[in-house]
This record gives C-alpha cells, structure tokens and sequence, in this order.
C-alpha cells in the first residue's frame, strides 16, 4: 500500500488538498513524480534524496513513485519536499507516526534538512480547515501565518528530523520563547495629512473620495503635491475588516511577499507601480499567472502617478477588473481569478507643459485635448472627482501651519463607511457608493426638493449624458452620508458640481 | 486641365513668367504646343528657359496630380476661373493654379487674423473675439490653420457661423497640424482650405512663406495678434506691407517676449489694435473716436440682454460674500485658495458657494480649476 501524505496545492488565491502518495517498487533507484508538477515539483526529487542523506536516514534503493493526487490539476511549488520526505519515509518504515491521525503539511526542504519557508502558507491552513483536519505541519518561519487561522493546531519545525521525532511521539512540542505573537501596529503611518499646505478645498473631496471608494484624479503643476496627497490617502481610509484582511493577506501569501512576516495585514495597501510598469505587471500574469499590482491593491489604494505616461493598452487593461473587482488571468499552464476590488488614485499635468491655466503655459487648447486623450474614455469616466491640486503659497510657507491631521479625517471617512454598510448590507460585492450601479443609484439617491431643483438647472446648463448625471448624483449621495442627511440636499448637490474639474474646463475649450 | 497643372510644375518658371506665357497664349495648352520661336519671344525666357520648357513637354506627372485631385475630392482654382479674386491677382506672384476644398464665394477676400503658435491666453480670447467680430458681419476670416492663434482665429470665426479660409503650406489632402483634423473639417464644410501646393506636398518650412504672401493676397486687412521677434505672423506682415495692406497690430507688455514682434509693428506704423470694428471695410483709426465708443455700449448692452434672457434666475440682489467674490475675480482668474484669502471666507462654504454662482452664470470654469467672473460664455 502506498503512503499516503496530506498538503495542498495553489489554485489562483485560494487552495486546495492533495494527497501526497508514496509508492517503492522493484527496480533502478530513481523518484518519479507524477501529477503535474512544475520544475519547482520536479526538483523536489534532488532536495529530498540530499535532505534524507544528510538527516541520516536511508534512501530506498528502490524505484520511489510519488502521485499528487488529483493528479489532472497543474502544481506548483517547493511546498511539496517535506510532505515527500515524510511519505517516503513512512514506505521505507523509518517512520511510524504514533501522534496524529488526520495532518496536513507544507515546507520545502533545504540539501541538509532543514525546513525553509514557503508562499502560500495562509490560503492552504484555510483549505486544510475547511477540509476539517485540525493539524498542520509548517516551517517554523510560517508559524505567524499560519496562525492567523483560527482553531487550527499548529506545530513548527526547523529541522526534518524533529518532524519524524515529533511524529513518532519521541518529543513534545514546546512553544519557542522568542516567538512574539504580537502583530506590529496597526494605525502608525509615517504620513499625515496635516503636513500638507493649505488645500482645503481639495482635501474636502479627498475625504468624499475616501469615504465614498469614489476613484480620484489629481490634476496640477509639477511639483504642486499631488503625490504627497496621494501618500496620504491610506491614512484615512477605515480599517480593514477581519475578512478584507484575510483576502488581502492571502493575495500577498500567494504572491510570496509575507514571507519572514506572516502577520496578517491590517493596514489597507498603497501600491504605486511606476508608469513603466507593463500590463502584466499591473494586471498580473507571468508563467504562473501570479496576481498583478491590481490584486495587490485590493481593499487598499492603486496609486499611477502620471497616469497620461503608461501606455494605452496597459490602461484599458484596468477596465474590466475595476468593473468586476477582480481579473481573471489565463495562460497556457494556469488561469486564474484574483481579487481586485481598489480605489484607483490617480495624478497627472493638465497639458504637456504642465502650467495650463498659468500665464507660463503655452499649450494650444488641441495639444491639451490630445495629451489628455492619452487617458481613453472609458477610464476618464471611471474617475468620479477629479479635481485640481494647486500649487503651494510659498509666501505662506513661513509660517507653517497645521491643517487638520489625518485621525480627524478618518473619524469622519469611518462615520460615512458605517452608513454605507448598513446601506449596502444585504447586497452583494457593493460595499460603498462608488460601486453602486444605476439601480441602486435610483433607489439610494433620493433627493429632497431643493436638490433635485438644482440638478436640474446643471443638467439644462451644462447638457450633462445620464451618465454624467448619475456619477455627480453618487458623489453627492457620499457628501450627504459624511452630514449624515439622509436625503441628497441642494448643498450635497452644489459640492458634487464642483467635483470635476477636467471635465468642466473641456466644456470651455476653443476646440471643434 | 492637366495643361494648368503642367505649366505649374514647369522647374525655373515662377508664378511671373507663368503669368506672362498665359497672357500671351490665352491657354496653357497653347504654351505647351508652342514652338520655341514662339516661346523665346516672350520677356525673361531666354533659350535655356524655353528649352526646359520642350524638355519638360509631358503629360504624366500632371495626370498623376490630377489623379490624387479627383480622389480627395479638391477642387482646382485656375487664374482665369471667376472665383479667384481680383484683389488677390494684386499680388504680381499670385499662383496661376491653386488646390482648395470646400466652398468659395465669389469674393472670397477677407481679414487675416495671424500669430504665433505659442500664445497666451490674451492673445488667445483677442484672436477669437475678433474672428467672432468678422463672422457676425459676414467677412471671411483668412488665416493659416497653424497652431495657436491661426487655428483659434478659424475656430472662433467657424463657433461664430462664419465663413473662413486656411491657407496651408502642404497639400490640401494631408492635415498639419495632425491635431487638427477636426478644425480642418470644420473648415471645409464652412469655407475653404487652400494650397498653392500640389497634393500629397508635405509641409515643409520653406513653403510657408509663399503660404503667407497668401494669406496676405486675399486678405484686406491683417490683424497681427501676437508675434515674437521672428516668426511666420510677421513675415505675414512684411508681406501686408509690401502688398500695401493695412496692418493692426494688438498691443503687449513691452517686457513680455512673446509680444515684442507685434509691438515693433507698432512702432513701424502698424495701427494699434483697440477694437475689432477697426477691422471692418469701413472702420478705421479715424472713426474711433465716436463710433468706437457708442458701438462698444451696444455690445454690453447686447450682453446684457443675453444674460439676463438665458438665466432669468439671476434676477436678484447679489449678497455681500458673493459681491466681494466678484470684484476680487474681476481682477484675474482665481483659485479658490485665492478667493478664501481674498475674500476672508472658508474654502469649504466657498466650495457650496461658488457653484451655485457657476450656475446662475455670475461666475465661470477657467483652465487650471481657476473661476473667473463672466455672465456669458465667449462661445
């Protein structure tokens, strides 16, 4: 009969079991692995043979089989060497497992037997939950991760030959001192909105953007903050849930960027990819299909600084995931789902000198309309606010003032988020106002008597596209919740008017 | 046809010697049957003259250009056509053949509105109040389809229902700046494009300066709006004044650079610019005085009248905070830090506040999230 080993194999950001099987047989030494693996899988054979030597324990000289069992789905990852070992292990009767019955386990072997961490950890304890094991076996680095599952029995180990020790019931497991289970802080930011100048105006609609998860674009002059802003913008973003967290924390354990960390992340993510950075990159894909800045984003703050220098193509490629809220990635070996639901923050020059609307700026009224098509339609109108950055009073530089600090935003970003939950509770992938769509618009937005008066002189003036009208009726709905108003009032309308910029100044152009 | 364009493109004789060989033979096709006696009896052709013209006795690259006219839909505006204007035949090297599309009147001359690509915005809002100007009388407004102030003086005078012409340094068929396909439309369906250059010509620096000695031909008048120290506008304006025209030239800052072009017309005896009636047939410095000033009370009286018909909200009296937002904007366009810091307010109410205004059309958007004061839009 063959050995049979618990661990779990990746599948996009979620995982599930596999049946680690261990099979000696008459012939040429040699393992065999079967069941799709990858090189990562494949190499496991050499690590295994060098771990088992060096840990002392004898290699069968027999043909070794090894099956990951569903055997028709791809795998990938050095996760699979310990559970190998331990089968192989158990087949040449150097292992007789006293302890448990039911475990799982995950850990890629080093040539002298010690176990090293691995991606991957935190969606693979969840599958090994919900598959109903109660153990698991992980490299002592992974203990942090792997512990964020609650109700799971978790042992860590740094060496091969204290798994097998501690398997066969020879040792106890003791807690090592030095782990500190405490997760680092969770609130400290290094930034805060009250270094910036000034912008009054402005920040009041970086709060509705906050508040509502409404996109934002940051129009101005080089050097006028912009960026400074937008490294300000997770400070007064609420704090992520215990679900969010836990889908946050699995994308970046499948990704590989926990590793030596392990703690879950509770801050919301501020991802700001070069605008060099290609569609894959940003979207997610490679070999393996591995999520993308997008996915990395999620529950946090996408950040394109000079949004108008990424290329077209690499743009629209956001369109459908910012729809969905989350991005299939298909490739030849592996298609995968990730989650993408962010707040897309965005910062450009008004024109390709960067001074339009100063006495310097140059740019005829076309050059300025052709630089902004740069970014498509499409992703124009995502933008709900897009607003004006203007440059700081350096006059008034001297004596420096503090604005009003980030805590006291958020108090005000968590108070709107609070309503909109309760808003939004029983309906499915909407968690704030930017997400609703045009009938949850027509049953949310209602506005009183004066409201709906001022809507629509602007919409007489100005010849809004229903569109346009109901993105100004969304912004509008988020200045109400920040007042609490539960009706859209005419001052809730007035401010919502004032909420695109880019869009209004097309109005005036001296264009065909 | 293919005779005209023959004799267009016959190297080493200019738009002069053409004319003298049609006056002589009446019709091309006579130049290009004629015999070489016949040719050398002609001023300024001597014997190597009119033996580049037997030599280039061919049909072939004339029928290729005719081939690319009919596919782009040009038309072919010939020396002895009705439709070519007799002021511009003025001009001694005004071309025998010009390629054009769209429409022409009968008498397609009018007032060049001209300036450089990089203007400002002064320059910018002059260039099409007075595009606009001549568009309400119903004169063409000649200009060259460059950036800034040529393209804003075309598309001023078209948003205006007017009537006007480019004249380019390219083939009509390819559009220059690339931008500018939409004006270049625009253009065709209310007046015309015109080039002295064959189609599928690709504009290149030594052609503008025939574009605008023709710009100059066609035109009664030259408005000069804004120009460095060198630049395209003023060769224009070399041209204007060898052609006799009359120049206007707008005034700037003696300091600023971009207006130090225009200010030494000026100084050469350019009439100075105040008005666009100035740039009416009839209008002149002269008349100024009176006329200027009871036509400029009409025309805020007109404003008036507008505003008050388009928003009949805006009925009432001002507050005090909203009065104070107007003068402090009457000076520039302002930022609403600037309002905040002009007017003692709090940006927040100011946001409310401001928009409300925007929409009674007391105020209006100015490029870079500027507000500005206004009742009408320029449009």
């Amino acid at each position: 009969m063959a050995s049979i080993v618990k661990s779990f194999a990746i599948s996009g950001v979620d995982a599930y079991l596999v049946d680690v099987e261990t099979k000696t047989i008459e012939g040429q030494p040699l393992i065999s692995i079967v069941g799709l693996g990858d090189t990562a899988v494949k190499e496991a054979r050499e690590r295994v043979e060098a771990a088992l030597r060096d840990g002392h324990f004898r290699f069968p000289e027999m043909k070794v089989v090894i099956n990951l069992a569903p055997s028709d789905l791809k795998k990938s990852g050095s996760h699979f060497d310990l559970p190998m070992a331990l089968g192989l292990l158990m087949e040449s009767d150097q292992l007789h497992v006293n302890r448990w019955q039911d475990y799982g386990c995950i850990g890629e072997l080093s040539l002298n037997a010690r176990l090293r961490a691995c991606t991957g950890v935190l969606p693979m304890v969840i599958a090994a939950k919900e598959a109903g094991m109660k153990n698991i076996i992980v490299p002592r680095e992974n203990i942090h991760e792997a512990s964020l599952v609650q109700g799971m029995n978790v042992v860590g180990f740094d060496y091969l030959r204290e798994v097998v020790q501690f398997l066969e019931g020879e040792k106890e497991y003791t807690i090592q001192k030095e782990m500190n289970f405490d997760a680092p802080a969770e609130d400290t930011y290094p930034v805060d909105f009250n270094e910036v100048q000034g912008q009054e105006a402005m920040l009041e609609y970086i709060v509705v953007a906050a508040a509502g998860g409404h996109n934002l674009l940051m129009i101005g002059a080089p050097g006028c903050g912009k960026s400074m802003i937008a490294k300000r913008i997770p400070t007064i973003l609420p704090s992520m849930t215990e679900e969010e967290a836990l889908e946050t924390t699995k994308i970046y354990s499948v990704a590989g960027m926990l590793k030596g960390t392990g703690y879950l992340i509770k801050k919301r993510p501020f991802r700001s990819p070069h605008h060099n950075a290609s569609t894959n990159a940003l979207i997610g894909g490679g070999n393996n299909a591995t999520p993308g800045e997008i996915s990395l984003a999620h529950n946090g703050v996408l950040f394109l600084d000079e949004i108008a220098e990424f290329s077209k193509k690499t743009l629209d490629a956001l369109r459908q995931p910012m729809e969905d809220q989350e991005v299939t990635i298909s490739r030849v070996k592996y298609s995968n789902t990730y989650p993408a639901s962010f707040m897309l923050v965005a910062a450009m020059n008004p024109c390709p000198c960067g001074y339009y609307g100063s006495d310097k700026c140059r740019c005829s009224d076309y050059e300025v309309i052709k630089y902004r098509q740069r970014l498509s339609g499409p992703i124009m109108d995502r933008m709900d606010i897009q607003k004006y950055v203007q440059p700081v009073n350096f006059i008034n530089l001297s004596e420096y003032a503090f604005g009003k600090s980030s805590s006291e935003f958020r108090e005000r970003v968590e108070f709107a988020r609070g309503i909109q939950k309760k808003r939004f509770k029983n309906i499915e992938n909407v968690n704030c106002n930017a997400q609703m769509g045009h009938i949850l618009i027509k049953e949310f937005c209602q506005l009183d008597a004066e409201g709906q008066r001022l809507l629509q002189v602007a919409h007489d003036r100005f010849k809004y596209s229903a569109r346009t009208y109901y993105k100004y009726l969304k912004v509008a709905r988020t200045f109400a919740d920040l007042d609490s108003a539960e009706n859209i009032r005419k001052k809730d309308v007035a401010s919502a008017l004032m909420a695109r910029d880019m869009e209004k100044e097309k109005a005036g152009m001296m264009i065909l | 046809m293919e005779y005209w364009i023959w004799l267009k493109q016959i190297p080493g004789i200019g738009a002069i010697l053409q004319k003298r060989l049609l006056y002589r033979f009446q019709l091309p096709q006579a130049v290009y049957e004629g015999s070489e006696k016949e040719l050398l009896s002609i001023e300024g052709i001597g014997s190597s003259l009119a033996k580049v013209i037997q030599e280039h006795r061919s049909l072939d690259q004339a029928k290729r250009i005719l081939d690319e006219v009919m596919n782009h839909d040009i038309k072919l505006l010939t020396y002895h056509d009705s439709l070519y204007p007799v002021n511009a035949k003025r001009y001694p090297e005004a071309p025998i053949l010009l390629y054009y599309r769209g429409s022409l009147r009968k008498n397609s001359t009018g007032v060049a509105i001209v300036g450089s690509r990089r203007c400002t915005d002064y320059g910018k809002r002059v260039a099409v109040e007075a595009a606009g100007f001549l568009a309400q009388n119903d004169i063409p407004v000649i200009s060259g389809m460059a950036k800034g102030i040529d393209g804003y003086a075309h598309i001023g005078c078209l948003k205006a229902e007017g009537y006007t012409i480019a004249f380019l340094g390219n083939g009509v068929d390819i559009c220059y700046p690339r931008e500018h396909d939409a004006l270049l439309a625009g253009i065709i369906e209310n007046g015309a494009v015109i080039s002295a250059y064959a189609p599928g010509t690709r504009p290149r620096p030594e052609y503008f300066p025939e574009r605008n000695a023709l710009i100059s031909s066609w035109s009664q008048k030259i408005f000069v709006v804004e120009a460095g120290e060198k630049g395209g506008a003023l060769i224009t304006a070399r041209f204007a004044k060898d052609q006799g025209k009359e120049i206007y030239a707008l005034p700037h800052e003696i300091n600023n650079s971009t207006g130090k072009g225009v200010n030494r017309l000026i100084a050469e005896g350019a009439h100075i610019y105040l008005h666009p009636a100035q740039l009416l047939p009839e209008g002149n410095m002269d008349v100024l005085d009176g006329e200027f000033i009871s036509f400029n009370n009409k025309q805020s009286s007109n404003e008036t009248r507008l505003t008050n018909k388009t928003h009949s909200t805006i009925k009432r009296t001002l507050t005090p905070i909203e009065q104070q937002i107007l003068s402090s904007l009457s000076l520039a366009p302002k930022t609403i830090e600037e309002i905040s810091a002009d007017t003692d307010s709090d940006q927040l109410q100011l946001i409310e506040l401001l928009s409300m205004m925007e929409l009674e059309g007391l105020i209006q958007t100015y490029p870079g999230g500027k507000f500005r004061c206004g009742g009408t839009s320029e449009t």
